[in-house]
């Protein structure tokens, strides 16, 4: 297990590294200059590049970034003037925060409930009804249901605020609109999943023993083919991650992605660096939990033996 | 039975060779086996009539009116936004068949063209992804080793980060535009086929019949060629088929963000982003596009699933 | 009624994409108390199916027949009638104990669960029982294993979880699914060595899936027949091993190769492959494979009769009208 850990944990530091290098130098690559703006005059400009630090060689820059990164800083934006990028996550971090678990617990309860029900109704008309919200969740991107969700619930019959992120009804059409294509996959994974269980020759057996069907639902079935679910948790977090770009700017919510797709536009390069190496080291340090957590609830993995079989 | 005496009932005739030979089933090739069960499942077969019907539809849908996708009609649009009455004539009618948009231009023609780009994007890129994800896999699981470890390394560190972010990136650097987007998103796009086409391989590698192929001296890309990629066929058009609707997806994705196609150009994506800001005066320029990308999409994603049910050999009965 | 199943003209079948299947055929055997019976077929010929389907452990229809266990007719019990059976009264053993264990489980748990769902005990006295289970069954330092998974066993040992699960309750019928096929053959005679001691220690009747006549000769006390889904022929091992009446019987027994053979003999087989289980043909299922076969054969499936006390086979040959045939073809049966 030791060696597991440690394994996991030097390919998660690496890949860190190479994120921050790869990251630094694309971003100095793109062409343009923050500061090319009408509004500066050449003074103000030199003057602005030397604050920032963008008047030295590029290398040089690349090693006072990462000396910088140790230290838990991440630049100044450029279109926030003066403000420090680390100000700005730490302001915006606590609502995307909020918006991805309540996204992520709906999507599981839901996602999960409905494929357990498909497969246990196999060739039923519940198990037609989860298939088709799973692929209508699957097949609509995640803006237009967004909007539609804003202009159907907001805008035509306004039961809920439009946008914001400041009450409990706020955040309802966010959670839904996050959690959709979410809920799609997990109800398929965990119907597939939960299908091949019920057919394993250990239920079978499970069943030789007399357990009442409860029993060998709960604690062979759905709890076997809850495991896989572990393994697509990781790209799910990056998804979701993806949705709350999308997301959080229909619907104004002041989170992360927001910010980043906000940055993008204003070509606020050093925010844009500086949240792209705060999601690559959230989303590894995900990655790295959710490792150890694999390998603790399921022996097989420890022993460096596939993950399905 | 009756006409046959007890004699006759009781009379050796021996084993029925051919009877007992007989082999009921006929014998399908592969590739014919899987088109066949493909083409029973009845949902994949309307899909793919969808499919064609859109796609012929981004073909000749554009010259089906006289307008140009491009042509703006600033003065029409702003006359008829000075009155109440010409505001609710900017929808669908008789002339725009689909309606215009804030600047004047024909919807019609524009969704069409912009599902023409977006099938286009969608096709190349995936394309593009399954040509570099198989030579990549063959490599890594053909020759494993230090190569093996050293791709699948790189690999595993790409994939830490959703490639949309990669993608996002690389954009920036390039400009936004046809060709940075393809480019940006085979970059990135490969990594699931890659891995997909070595695990197969690993797989394959340890088949007597593989063995045997090396044991021969057989040249290592005629092996792959031969025995090893055919033999992944299946999986390897099923990732296709998946990779379709993710490139014309991530595409959409960057509309949003701005950073798509450049402007004389349009997708789905860019109609839709479009069509967010109109939407709560002008719905139809957000549900037109939408209703086509999502129809798209489904179709797009029920042929995945029925090639994927057509090749998985667990369902073969 | 002093069997302990007695099965009579069961069929089951099943349903496919493609059609029904019918796996079991007018089939009828028994079971005497602390017996132990080989069911000898090749694969497909519908024995496991039939003794899984008994136990209502198939999604299989049960067509007609009747099951009688212990006295009770159980031919129409509902799953959750089985359950109280299954497990308390009736252990089985399936063939791969590596998928037929789960993974994720600790052993001890998966054998305790069996005690607690069956017998009044405390979870503390499942456990004491659980071990000295595992003892009984060969395994050493059990209370390590208790709490170990599957991945952590060998081959053997995993099968002697299995059939530590089996017999949990002391079972009165012990099922055993071709129990020793995954095995290396030095570990295939500790198994059954294990069965035979367990059955006299636990005193059950034992039902032995098999495809192996080797393993049935040193085992079995009574040998059933079976061929795409019929029981052509059943009886004592005696009487199947030295007197057999079918002509498959026999051409089992001779595709056994033997050592005394001379080295350059060719090994012996029966030609051609079992029906199609989808569309069959009239008549009795093995007459198209059959050399001896004649011409009410291929129109008419032969009943069972007892040629003697407790040999049953169906085969037209046995008819005195097909003296002709037997004498012409060198038929012999010796009874």
């Amino acid at each position: 297990m030791a060696k597991y850990i440690i394994k996991r944990l030097i390919i998660s530091v690496l890949t860190i590294f190479v994120l921050c290098t790869v990251v630094f130098f694309a971003i100095k690559s793109i062409p343009g200059d923050p500061f090319s703006g009408p509004e500066y005059t050449d003074e103000v400009r030199a003057e602005l590049n030397a604050l920032y630090g963008f008047d030295k060689p590029v290398v040089e820059q690349y090693f006072v970034y990462m000396g910088n990164l140790l230290h838990g800083e991440l630049g100044i934006s450029v279109y926030y003037r003066g403000k420090p990028v680390v100000d700005i996550i730490k302001s915006a971090f606590p609502q995307s925060f909020d918006l991805g678990i309540r996204a992520l617990l709906v999507a599981t309860f839901v996602g999960v409930g409905l494929g357990v029900l498909a497969a246990l109704n196999r060739r039923k008309p519940l198990d037609y009804l989860s298939i088709i919200i799973a692929i209508i969740g699957i097949s609509i991107p995640s803006f237009v249901v967004a909007s539609l969700l804003q202009y159907v619930f907001a805008i035509v019959f306004p039961i809920f605020p439009v946008a914001r992120y400041t009450s409990f009804a706020h955040t309802i059409l966010p959670t839904i609109s996050l959690a959709l294509p979410t809920i799609a996959k997990f109800s398929r994974f965990m119907r597939t999943s939960m299908l091949e269980v019920i057919d394993s020759d250990f239920v079978k057996t499970a069943r030789s023993k007399g357990l009442k069907k409860r029993q060998i639902l709960f604690s062979h079935e759905i709890r076997n083919s809850l495991l896989p679910l572990l393994s697509i948790l990781g790209p799910t977090t990056a998804s979701l991650l993806m949705g709350s770009f999308v997301v959080e700017s229909i619907f104004a919510v002041p989170g992360l992605g927001n910010y980043f797709v906000e940055s993008i536009n204003t070509q606020d390069y050093s925010l844009i660096m500086g949240l792209t190496i705060f999601y690559g080291v959230f989303l590894v340090t995900m990655n790295f939990i959710i490792d150890i957590l694999y390998g603790v609830v399921d022996p097989r993995v420890r022993l460096g033996g596939n993950r399905n079989g | 039975m009756a006409d046959l005496t007890k004699q006759e009932l009781y009379e050796h005739v021996g084993a029925d060779t051919a009877q007992a030979e007989h082999i009921a089933k006929p014998q399908l090739s592969y590739a014919r086996d899987v088109a066949r069960r493909f083409f029973s499942n009845r949902i994949a077969v309307l899909s793919v009539a969808v499919l064609a019907l859109i796609a012929i539809m981004a073909v000749i849908g554009p010259f089906m009116t006289s307008y140009d996708y491009r042509t703006t009609d600033v003065a029409a649009v702003s006359e008829k936004l000075a009155s109440e009455a010409g505001r609710a004539a900017l929808g669908p009618d008789a002339e725009h068949w689909f309606g215009v948009d804030s600047l004047g231009r024909d919807l019609w023609a524009r969704v069409w063209m912009g599902t023409r780009y977006s099938l286009l994007i969608g096709f190349a890129a995936a394309l593009v992804q399954a040509i570099i994800g198989v030579l990549i896999g063959c490599v890594s699981g053909y020759f494993g080793g230090m190569v093996d470890v050293i791709i699948m390394r790189a690999v595993d560190i790409m994939d830490a980060i959703p490639y949309l972010i990669y993608v996002i990136i690389i954009m920036m650097v390039l400009g936004s535009g046809f060709l940075p987007i393809l480019l940006a998103l085979t970059l990135t796009g490969w990594l699931s086929m890659a891995r997909l086409v070595r695990g197969q391989i690993l797989a394959l590698k340890s088949e007597d019949y593989i063995l045997a192929a090396r044991n021969l001296d057989t040249f290592p890309v005629r092996i792959m060629l031969r025995h090893l990629i055919p033999n992944c066929m299946g999986i390897i058009i099923v990732s296709l088929s998946m990779a379709i609707p993710n490139a014309i997806f991530s595409e959409a994705f960057l509309s949003f963000l701005g950073i798509g196609l450049s402007a004389p150009l349009t997708s789905l994506g860019q109609l839709i982003s479009t069509g967010i800001q109109e939407m709560r005066n002008y719905p139809y320029q957000l549900i037109i596009p939408s209703a086509v990308i999502s129809l798209l999409m489904l179709s797009l994603q029920l042929i995945g699933d029925g090639l994927r049910d057509a090749v998985d050999p667990k369902l073969r009965k | 009624m002093n069997e302990l199943l007695n099965v009579e003209h069961l069929s089951i079948s099943f349903h496919t994409y493609n059609g029904e299947v019918q796996a079991v055929r007018d089939a009828s055997f028994r079971l005497g108390r602390g017996e132990v019976l080989a069911v000898v077929g090749e694969s497909g010929s519908g024995k496991s199916v039939m003794m899984q389907t008994i136990l209502k452990l198939t999604p299989c229809e049960l067509k007609s027949g009747t099951i009688t266990f212990d006295g009770k007719d159980i031919t129409n019990y509902t799953d959750n009638q089985m359950q109280e059976i299954r497990g308390s009264q009736i252990g089985i053993i399936f063939q791969d104990a590596m998928t037929s264990l789960n993974p994720t489980m600790k052993i001890g748990r998966q054998i305790t669960e069996s005690l607690l769902r069956h017998q009044k005990m405390s979870r503390a006295g499942a456990k004491e029982q659980a071990l000295e289970l595992l003892r009984q069954v060969g395994i050493n330092n059990p209370e390590k294993r208790f709490h170990q998974y599957i991945h952590n066993l060998s081959g053997g040992m995993r099968q002697r979880v299995m059939i530590a699960i089996a017999l949990a309750c002391k079972p009165k019928m012990l099922i055993a699914d071709e129990p020793t096929t995954a095995l290396d053959v030095t570990i295939q005679a500790q198994i059954m060595d294990l069965l035979a001691k367990l059955r006299e220690e636990v005193g059950c009747s034992i039902v032995l899936i098999t495809h192996d006549l080797g393993v049935v000769a040193a085992n079995a006390d009574r040998i059933a027949v079976m061929y795409a889904g019929r029981v052509v022929e059943s009886g004592t091992s005696d009487q199947i091993f030295y007197h057999s009446a079918h002509p498959y019987t026999r051409g089992l027994l001779e595709s056994i190769p033997r050592l005394d053979a001379p080295h350059d003999a060719r090994l012996t087989y029966i030609g051609g492959t079992p029906p199609d289980a989808l569309n069959p043909a009239p008549g009795c299922a093995f007459s198209a494979r059959c050399k001896y076969a004649m011409r009410l054969c291929r129109m008419q499936a032969p009943e069972a009769r007892e040629v003697q006390p407790g040999h049953f086979c169906s085969c037209f040959l046995l008819d005195d009208a097909a003296r002709a045939t037997r004498e012409k073809t060198g038929w012999e049966v010796s009874l």
